[in-house]
């Protein structure tokens, strides 16, 4: 999986790098990294490429993660290869997890009040719930503004949900432990 | 503190999973560096704090941003020292013809002429983390901001 140095025979910061995380880091590792944060799907040989593991190591280490809840396997219908992603169940409980654990209850419904309301000043300046829609729909906007208003938009949409789950399962859990008490 | 780089033009919305891989990466190949993860929503950002400071300056930071598609911006700052900054994403500057383009210090100039080619060709958070932390570390040994943007070390 090695690159071969570049032709002027100087060796590249990227590539020193690359040495140094594959000798710091078991091939496991390197593999539920990749998977972190893929959330489109990626074939095992992208994967193996991203983890600098053998293909055949990224499957091995593919089914476990599977069997762990973390990836999974996804199909479509442009392609005949498997498509290996994170699990979004996975990643929305490991996101709440990490919230509850730095911020205070009362923080969180801070913060889920704070966004909603953003949210809803979007809604109601476009006139929509969805900002793909909005951007496209609205001729006004230049092509960075749109740009602008869609990342901003989807930020504040995506983070909502994690603190939404986060604060739910936080007074969940609470609730659960009384009524066992 | 936010506000300070140009984030509007990122795809996807911003990540905070790619944030705690880029700090773990960092802080674990940089003893000087501290992060957290600040802000919500469109200010969701990771700031790395560095307790020593390129040159004269005797502190630093890096302001990350990093969106779901792995697009992303980071800018360094210290106080009245260098401000630069290593960014992927959409751009209209004439060059680079790719997303990854650099804006040099001192200032981290967006004047058109000023902008150049990315050395950060890796994609994977982590290595995005390792090399920017590594471009600080030249930086800080030597006290020159030269190497900014070099991709290469001398056989």
């Amino acid at each position: 999986m090695e690159r071969p140095d570049d032709p002027a025979d100087r060796r590249s910061i990227n590539d020193d790098l690359k040495a140094q995380w594959k000798a710091k880091t078991s091939p496991k590792e390197r593999v539920r990294s990749v998977l972190r944060t893929v959330y489109d799907g990626l074939r095992a040989d992208e994967i193996a490429e991203k983890a600098l593991v053998a293909e055949s190591t990224a499957r091995k280490r593919l089914e476990q993660l599977i069997e762990e809840g973390y990836v999974e396997s996804v199909s479509r219908s442009n392609s005949r290869a498997t498509l290996y992603r994170r699990s979004p169940e996975s990643l929305i409980l490991e996101e709440a997890h990490v919230l509850i654990e730095e911020h205070t209850r009362q923080e969180l419904a801070e913060t889920v009040s704070q966004l909603e309301r953003e949210l809803e000043t979007f809604r109601v300046e476009y006139g929509t719930d969805d900002p793909e829609t909005a951007v496209l729909s609205t001729g006004a906007l230049s092509e960075s503004t749109g740009n602008e208003v869609l990342h901003d938009w989807q930020s504040v949409r995506r983070d909502l949900q994690f603190h939404r789950v986060a604060l739910a399962v936080s007074i969940a859990e609470d609730d659960v432990m009384q009524s066992i008490a | 503190m936010t506000g300070t780089w140009e984030s509007h033009s990122l795809r996807g919305p911003r990540d905070r999973v790619a944030l705690r891989e880029f700090k773990t990466a960092f802080e674990r190949v940089e003893p000087l560096a501290s992060g957290r993860i600040a802000g919500v929503g469109s200010r969701l950002h990771l700031e790395l704090e560095l307790s020593d400071g390129i040159g004269s300056a005797d502190s630093g930071r890096f302001d990350v941003a990093w969106s779901t598609q792995d697009d992303y911006s980071i800018h360094y700052t210290c106080p009245n020292g260098p401000d630069t900054r290593w960014d992927r994403h959409c751009h209209e500057y004439t060059t680079p013809g790719d997303d990854r383009h650099f804006h040099p210090p001192p200032n981290a100039s967006t004047t058109d002429s000023d902008v150049e080619e990315s050395c950060i060709r890796v994609c994977q958070i982590t290595l995005v983390a390792m090399t920017t932390a590594k471009l600080w570390r030249v930086m800080y040994d030597t006290g020159d901001t030269s190497t900014a943007n070099t991709i290469s070390n001398p056989p």
